[in-house]
Parts: C-alpha cells; structure tokens; sequence
C-alpha cells in the first residue's frame, strides 16, 4: 500500500525493487486523475516521456508551482497573460531535480503572479484545502501544498516572498521549508520578488525536505545573487544529536486564534521535554515590515511584470488581474518621481534595521518561534475583502522574509474545526541544517500529531 | 542687437566589442546574422530570466573613464530605468543611475595642432556609465519588425557638461573622443554602423555681456543654463552633427527674437531635407522610476585594481602626438595625423626602430629620416599594409637611392625592349601600365642592383 | 481612525499610463480609497529613526558577481525557440502594428 508513502520511503522500495518507478508514476497519475477535479491543486499535467537521468529520485514524481519554467511544458504563474505560455528553457531548480531523476509529475495552481496568500487570485480558480474544501489551503503555493497534503504528490516544489510556503504548508497541514534567501537559484522563476523570492521544498517529512533542499541548493552562476556557500549535507546533519536555544517574541503571540496559541505554546513545551531553552528575545515590530515588504515588494513587482507586453510572448496586458493591477499601481506610486525616497529608500534602510535586529538576536538565540499565521484556514471568499488583509495575515513571516533568513512550517495539531496549525522556527542565515536537525527531533518526538497522518487518510485510494 | 550663444552637450553611446553580452552569453556584434539567432531567455526578457553582468565590459567602461581623465567611482551598482517600448524586452533597460562607473572627467586636445587653424579645447566630463543596448526596430509596410540579437549589446554612456558653444566644437570633440575610443580597442565605434551614436542637448541662451566672453579660457558653464534644451536623435556621421547643430541653433534663434522660448523636445534629422522635425507631438516626461537592481549585487573595487586596469592604458593620441614632436621631432602636423589612428602610429614607430637598426647604412640625416618615413605613410607614398620589412626595404630604397650601373642597365633595357615587342607596342599604343611589366623585368635581370625610378626613366626615354 | 488619503482620479490615470494599464471606472474609484488605505498604513515608518542608516540595495552581502566574457552560453534559443510564443511573425522577426514616430 503506497498510501502515505514519503520520498525517502519510494526510494527505498524502488531501490530494493519492490516497486518500479513506473509503477509509482502511475499510481499517483491515478490519484490527480481521482481527486484533482475537486481540489484543482494541478493546472497541467506532464505527459512528456521524461527520461530519468539520475538515479537519486528514481522517477518520484514531484509537483512544481506554476512560476518554474519547465521546458516545453506550458507554465502560466496562474495567469491568463501566460496562458499559452510554453518555455523554451528550463528553471534551475527544475533542472537539477530532472537530474536528480525526480519525475515532474505537473505544475500546480497558486495565486497569480504569486500575488496571494490563498490561491484565489489564480486566473484559473482556486485550490480547494484538503481538509475543507470550502476553505482555502493558502497561498501562494497552495496549489503544491494541497496536492501533497491529499498524497496526490509525494512531494513538491513551491516559492515564497513572503509567506507562499510557510502559509499554504501551515494551513494545509504538511511541512514547508523556506531556504535562505540565495541558498536556491531563482533562475527560471518568474519573479516576483526579486531580493525576496525563494523556492523551497513543500513535503511530508522533515527528512523529505532536507532531501530535496540538497538536490535543489548552491550556487547558480546564471543567478548572480546566488551564494557560494557550499552545501551541506542536510540529511546527515538532521540526524544528529542536537540541543538549541529558542527566542521567544512577545510580537508573534499576538493576536493568535486561541487553538493557534494553546498548540505553539505546546511546541514550546515539547522542545523543552527534548531539552531545549527558551530565552526572551525583544524584536522589531513586525508592524514595520509588513510597510517595508509592501513597498518593496511592489515596487518589485511593478517592474518585474513590466515586461509582459504580449509581444514576444503571453496575452496583452489587459488580462491582468485585479491584484496584480492592484500592486503595479502602488509600485508605480512608490517608485515614481518625487516619491522614490519618501517611500522605496525608507523601506530599504528599515529593511537594513531589520536585518541588523535578526543579527543581533540570533547571537544569543538559535530560533525564533512563532506560528506562520494568527489563525487557521479561511473559508473561500474571505481574503477579496480586504486589500490589505494578507500582508497582515503575513506578518509573522513578512521579518524573515525582508531579512532573507531561513524558517520551517510543522503542523502541531488541529484546531476545534478539525483544520490544521502550523508553527514555525526561524533561524539565522544558512542554518537550514539546525531548522531542519530541530524539526527532525520535533517530528520524532511527536510525530506532528498525526496530522499529515490523518491528512493523507481523507484521501484514499 | 541682440548677441545668441549655443549652449550644447553631448550624450554619446559607444558600443563595446566584446564577444557576449552585457548580461548574458549570446554573441554580439553580429551584425550579418538573420534576425533573433543570437537571443536567449535574458536577453530576450523572458520571465524567469536574470541577467550577470560581464566582467570585460565592466573594466572597459573603468578604462573609458580613465582615458576620460574620470575619477573612478569605488562602489558602483547597476539600476533598473523603466519606460515602454517594443524594443525594450523587460520593460525596463539595467543602466545606472546615481553611482555611475565614472564621474568627472574631461577631454583636453589641440586640434589641428600645427596649422593656423590649430585650436587649445578642453570640455568637461559629467559621467561615463554602462548599459545594455536594445533590440532593432524595422519598419515593414503596417508593421514594425523587432529583431533581439542586438538587445543585451554591452553600451557605454559618455555625457559631457553643456560645455560645446559651437558645432565646430562639438564636431572637433567628437573625432578627438573617437580616436581615443579606438585607441583603447574597445568598440570600432563606427557612426555609421551604429556603434558610436550621438544626441546633441541644444539651447540657445542670449548673452546680455559680448565683451565678457573669453575664447581662450576653458569652457565653463558660469552661467545660468536655458529653461528649455532640444534633444536631436538620428545624426548618423559627424558631418551631419555640424549640419544639424547650425540648422537647430538657427531655428531657435529665430524663435528668440520673436519673443518665443523653442518649445522642449525631442526632434530627429532627416539627412536628406537638412532639417529636424519634431518627433513626439508632446513631449512626455519620463518618469523612469529607477530603483537598485535587486539581481545584481553591488561593486566594490579596492584602488589597486582600478590602478591594475589604468596600467593597460595605451598612450593615448595626445600625448603621443606630443612625443612624436619634441623626441622624434616631426612637423606638428604630420604628428597629429600619424597619430589619428592608433595602429597607423605604432607601425610608424615599428618602421623607425627597424631602420634606426640599418642606420649606419643610411646615407640621411636621422630628423629628416623620421620626416621622410612619415611622409610616406601620411602620403600614402608606401602601403602600411605591408610586413614591416618590406616597408622599411622599399622606404630605404626610395630614400637612398641604388647605385645604378648606367652601362649595364643600357644593354638590359636594349635586351628587355627588344625580347618583349608586345608590351613595347601596348605601350606605345597608350597603355600606360604596360611599362611596369617591362620594368619587373629590367628589375630582374638587373638582380636588384637597379633604383626603380631609374629603370623607369631610362625604358621611357628609350621608348620615345 | 487615521487620516485616509485619497489619491485623485488624475493620479491614478497617470500611474495606469505610466504602468501601461487599463483601468475601468469602477477600478479607478476603487483605487483610489484602496492605495490610499495603502499609502496611509506604510507611513508607519516615520515613526522609526533612519537618519544614518544605509539602504540595503541587495540582499546577502554579495559583490562583484561578474562572469568572463566569450563564456559559453548555456540557454541559447533557437530561432525558432526566440520565436514560438510569439502573437506575429513576420520574416523571423517579431511583429507589432506599426509605430508612429
């Protein structure tokens, strides 16, 4: 029985020939064709013959986010601008994973553009949430998240600027790494956020993310903001036996939903059992960087859409949506005469407030803790409301995300809706080993409760 | 009566002839390649694609402003400036913006040194930065076509103060700069093919002071500049750089004496009716709303290695000039012209260290030997097109001339006269190149022991 | 509450033609209060002391990323490949409709 089976488990088998890769492709073929419909976690299906050159993933398909370009295979960020969008290139990070053997089994939903905190901006509806379908699953790669979440993908690939991996993988119950900001490439990704991106791994498993971290990160010299720092050997390093120091912030106990608060302050709990500490940590207002990651981001954004002119490629402009119109207009606004240093180079020396405020804590602390969200899943319809509502949805992540450093989303229960809670640990640039190593013990330890367990259960074969 | 001063600066583009691209590795400079088979997802602007800049062009940039007597900025960053237009793939061109390569420069020349019209110019540098050139726009009945092989190109951004008062200036300005350009091998820089462009800023400013105005000393803008300034795009050869400079300046003034301020814009030459014609019915301010670009880090240079990239400066055309009049004592005038080209100068100097070696077998004073050997380049007496040897062998010979044996050369030329009835009567019946036949063959039954000019002589007046 | 800005009909009009957008009426009014919702919270950080502070134009500490010149192209396209998303061709090149000068 597949069922729930994780990377490193397919691995095993096929490696002791218990199973062939065909047979895992087709199993989880059969599955999308079963349950996507109503969950519309893929866009497009991969059915180009693709020949595993590497022996590492043996044909384990994964799902990818629809802001990778895959080569021949059509990529639309969500986007009816990209709608026919077909690459002639292949994203890094896709590349590696091809050459790792990995099966990219087909690309998934998000919010369009990444522009999105719940996957219902996408131009082609939105991703249901595995665990309520009236809810979404988050964003912006809640498209991957749920597809790993109802085992339609063992595993997958999605991006964050702020939030899209810690937020969809909280809301829907699996794991969701977010690498330092450069420990990826971003070539091949259709930028959003170009100082914010960073594509990471959406899984299972803590052993599955750092497995994939290590085939997707290192220097990429067609990304000159790439780093150099060699990878280490993330699996290996989870394994081994670890004790750390957690910061706690008052800030990112505000506000929780009280199932939200009770579960993180049993994280707390369960990490002293394994003999953590625990210190008290002062930091920045988030409230600042949600101001800062708006500015920037959207000035980024502004510039990063500027060139879909339909002329080379993709549909005219015209086919934007209301929120990506929305953010080129405030990017437009920052940017433009008169402007440029009321807000863009204000935001850009509070962003370096912000990263010295990391740097200072982190030299007393190892973590800093929080939940990716105040609360849990929204019902479908909610977010359109406000315009600002998911950059304060985001404002635990919007810190981290400004500063580059590191974090991971674990579920730690469910809440009286029966949804999942997701919390998270940031860390300091390039520690992804330590999130990992005390993710890894977390996840023994507790097993996170079952609930990727249980999540996986709603949806068999 | 009132007295109008131009007030001009320049903006000019120089294309760098580097192998690949500004941000990417397509090859550039292709400029017989069909259309777009030099393109890939960077320089295309596809999503996804980010651009790394190229090292080469980033130390020629640092080597322009050298030779532009700039100061070198030690931190620089490249910006991103957004406008719309087809040929612009991303919708915003990666140029700089506030720290520039280089800042502060000036160009300083005495033009036509050594004739009566020889003129001391100095114009001031504002900045020299670098870009990525666009894609090619073509126009084909209701369309326009958009070719990206060009798109990516390395560019180089001079602009100078508004320091130019006439178009004779600007035109001095121009050769002076372009010379320099080649000598440091950077970029062909070919107005003609495109890969030096230039813009002119032009306004005229009413000089309420005639007598103030001194032409001898440095161009300095102490004055307060025009509200207005015309830009011309489209001057493709520097002659019509001075042809549409006097028609904008005429035009403007005669706009100022009715009372009028010439309206800010962008106009355009047509080379074919002289004029400039406006080409934006209104002129639209741009708000290029530049910001950091986020995909390329910062850069640093430690003064070491700004001087390591001075140390590869050539000598440049002045100073070489200047050299070849006080050391190698030359005519100014011939100096300033063996040093417009920097390969012509290094091949003059190759031919005089090759014959300062065969010296004492010279019959001629050594000043009148590097005047002799000049003339003949500048007069084109002696192809440089030649190995050195062979240049120095025939320059030796036409200055010296070879012993001739008169006897000897009278019976090979009877012999060669009669042998070859032909040519004798090709010539005779008005060919005139017939003759050199004849000649070669004097020359080698004479086995070299014969001067040319004499062997020419002599068949001429036999044939008569 | 605080003080709402409100941007005006003709500033929303000039940032849609700076950005090459089309708005309809509807969005346009609706832009207006919601960037000005926007604008009003992100002024939030005037409350912070900058003076002194340099601007963190780029993430990471990186410098003088640069790569050798005549290096081997790793995604070169294909004329073909240039051209397959392309609306209009014409003679290998892309197409748009005419452009006044």
């Amino acid at each position: 029985m597949l069922l729930g089976k994780t990377i490193t488990q397919l691995r095993s088998l096929i490696e002791k020939k218990e199973i062939t890769s065909k047979e895992v492709k087709e199993y989880f073929l059969k599955r999308i064709k079963k349950f996507n419909p109503a969950l519309n976690a893929f866009l497009t299906l991969n059915d180009v013959e693709d020949k595993s050159i590497g022996d590492r993933m043996l044909g384990i398909p994964l799902a990818v986010k629809d802001n990778f370009c895959t080569k021949n295979l059509r990529t639309t960020a969500s986007s009816k601008v990209l709608d026919n969008f077909i690459p002639p290139y292949e994203s890094t990070v896709t590349q590696k994973l091809k050459n790792a053997g990995a099966y990219i089994i087909g690309k998934t939903n998000m919010d369009a553009w990444a522009h999105g905190s719940s996957t219902e901006t996408s131009d082609y509806g939105p991703t249901k949430n595995p665990w309520d379908i009236t809810r979404s699953p988050g964003g912006s790669s809640g498209g991957t998240a749920a597809a790993v979440s109802a085992y339609l993908a063992p595993g997958g690939i999605g991006s964050e600027t702020a939030g899209s991996i810690r937020q969809p993988a909280s809301w829907s119950g699996i794991v969701g790494l977010k690498p330092t900001y450069g420990r990826v490439s971003r070539f091949g990704v259709i930028a959003m956020g170009s100082s914010l991106d960073c594509p990471g791994p959406l899984t299972l498993t803590i052993e599955d993310a750092a497995y994939l971290l290590s085939l997707i990160a290192g220097k990429d010299i067609q990304d000159a903001t790439s780093s150099p720092l060699p990878i280490e050997d993330y699996v290996t390093q989870m394994k081994k036996k670890k004790t750390y120091t957690i910061g706690i912030s008052d800030d990112y106990f505000e506000g929780l939903d009280t199932d939200v608060a009770k579960a993180l302050q049993n994280s707390i709990d369960i990490f002293k059992k394994l003999g953590f500490k625990t210190k008290k940590v002062k930091l920045l207002s988030p409230n600042y960087a949600i101001s800062v990651y708006t500015i920037i981001q959207r000035a980024e954004v502004m510039s990063n859409l500027a060139r879909y002119d339909g002329i080379r490629y993709g549909n005219e402009r015209t086919m934007f949506g209301t929120e990506a119109k929305r953010r080129v207009m405030l990017g437009t606004y920052t940017l433009s005469y008169g402007y440029y240093d009321a807000f863009y180079k204000k935001a850009q020396k509070v962003r370096t407030l912000i990263i010295e405020d990391f740097k200072r804590v982190f030299k007393d602390v190892d973590f800093i803790i929080g939940t990716p969200t105040p609360i849990t899943a929204l019902k479908l319809g909610e977010f359109s409301k406000y315009p600002f509502f998911g950059e304060l949805m985001d404002k635990f992540n919007e810190p981290g995300a400004m500063a580059g450093i590191p974090a991971i989303s674990v579920p730690v229960g469910l809440d009286r809706n029966n949804l999942p809670i997701g919390m998270q640990l940031m860390a300091n640039y390039f520690h992804e080993s330590d999130i990992l190593n005390a993710s890894y013990q977390f996840e023994k330890e507790t097993n996170f409760f079952d609930v990727i367990k249980k999540g996986v259960a709603r949806y068999r074969d | 009566m009132k007295t109008y001063q131009p007030v001009i600066g320049l903006e000019i583009h120089v294309e760098l002839k580097t192998q690949t691209g500004m941000f990417c590795q397509c090859k550039v400079n292709q400029f017989d390649a069909k259309p777009n088979t030099h393109v890939c997802p960077v320089c295309l602007g596809l999503p996804g694609a980010l651009p790394v800049p190229n090292k080469q062009a980033i130390e020629w940039t640092i080597k322009i402003g050298q030779a532009l007597n700039c100061a070198i900025n030690k931190h620089t960053k490249f910006d991103r400036k957004h406008y719309s237009y087809p040929d612009l793939p991303k919708g915003y061109q990666i140029s700089q913006y506030d720290e520039p390569v280089a800042v502060g420069g000036h160009v300083s020349f005495e033009a036509n040194y050594g004739t009566y019209k020889n003129e001391k110019r100095s114009f001031r540098i504002h900045r020299v930065h670098l870009e990525e050139d666009t894609g090619k726009l073509t126009h084909s009945g209701e369309d326009t076509l958009i070719d990206f092989n060009r798109s990516g190109t390395p560019l180089v951004e001079i602009v100078t103060e508004p320091d130019f008062t006439t178009s004779d200036d600007v035109k001095m300005f121009l050769e002076e700069l372009h010379t320099i350009i080649r000598y440091l091998d950077v970029s062909d820089a070919d107005m003609e093919k495109g890969t030096m462009r230039m813009e002119p800023n032009i306004s005229v400013r009413e000089i309420l002071n005639p007598k103030s105005q001194n032409p001898n000393k440095p161009q300095i803008t102490n004055f307060k500049l025009p509200s207005y300034k015309v830009e011309v795009k489209n001057i493709n050869s520097f002659n019509f750089v001075k042809k549409a400079i006097d028609y904008e300046v005429k035009r403007h003034i005669e706009q100022l004496e009715q009372g009028k301020t010439p309206l800010q814009e962008t106009r355009g030459w047509d080379s074919y009716k002289n004029i400039t014609y406006s080409q934006r019915s209104k002129e639209e301010a741009h708000d290029y709303r530049y910001f950091p670009e986020p995909d390329i880090p910062p850069f640093e240079f430690s003064a070491e290695y700004i001087e390591s990239i001075r140390k590869t400066l050539p000598e440049l055309p002045q100073p070489k000039m200047f050299r070849f009049i006080n050391k190698l004592k030359l005519k100014p005038i011939d100096a300033f012209t063996l040093t417009r080209g920097k390969e012509m100068s290094e091949y003059y100097e190759k031919a005089m260290s090759k014959i300062n070696s065969l010296k004492s077998d010279i019959n001629v004073k050594s000043e009148k030997l590097g005047q002799e050997i000049a003339n003949f380049i500048i007069n084109k007496k002696i192809s440089i097109k030649l190995p050195i040897e062979d240049f120095v062998k025939r320059a030796v010979e036409m200055i010296q001339p070879i012993e001739t044996d008169i006897k000897l050369l009278d019976e090979i030329v009877q012999k060669v006269i009669s042998a070859n009835q032909k040519s004798v009567s090709d010539y005779k019946s008005g060919k005139q190149n017939a003759i050199m036949f004849l000649v070669g063959q004097v020359m080698r039954e004479m086995r070299g022991k014969a001067d040319a000019n004499t062997v020419i002589s002599k068949l001429k007046e036999m044939l008569k | 509450m605080s003080k709402k800005t409100l941007l005006s009909k003709e500033e929303i009009l000039h940032l849609a033609k700076l950005a090459k957008l089309q708005l309809t009426d509807e969005e346009i009014v609706k832009y207006q209060s919601q960037l000005g919702e926007t604008i009003e919270y992100i002024k939030n950080l005037d409350e912070l002391d900058i003076t002194d502070i340099p601007a963190t134009n780029s993430v990471g500490n990186l410098e003088n990323v640069t790569y050798e010149d005549g290096a081997q192209s790793l995604n070169s396209l294909t004329e073909k490949e240039a051209l397959q998303n392309a609306k209009k061709v014409k003679n290998g090149e892309f197409a748009v409709t005419r452009i006044m000068e």
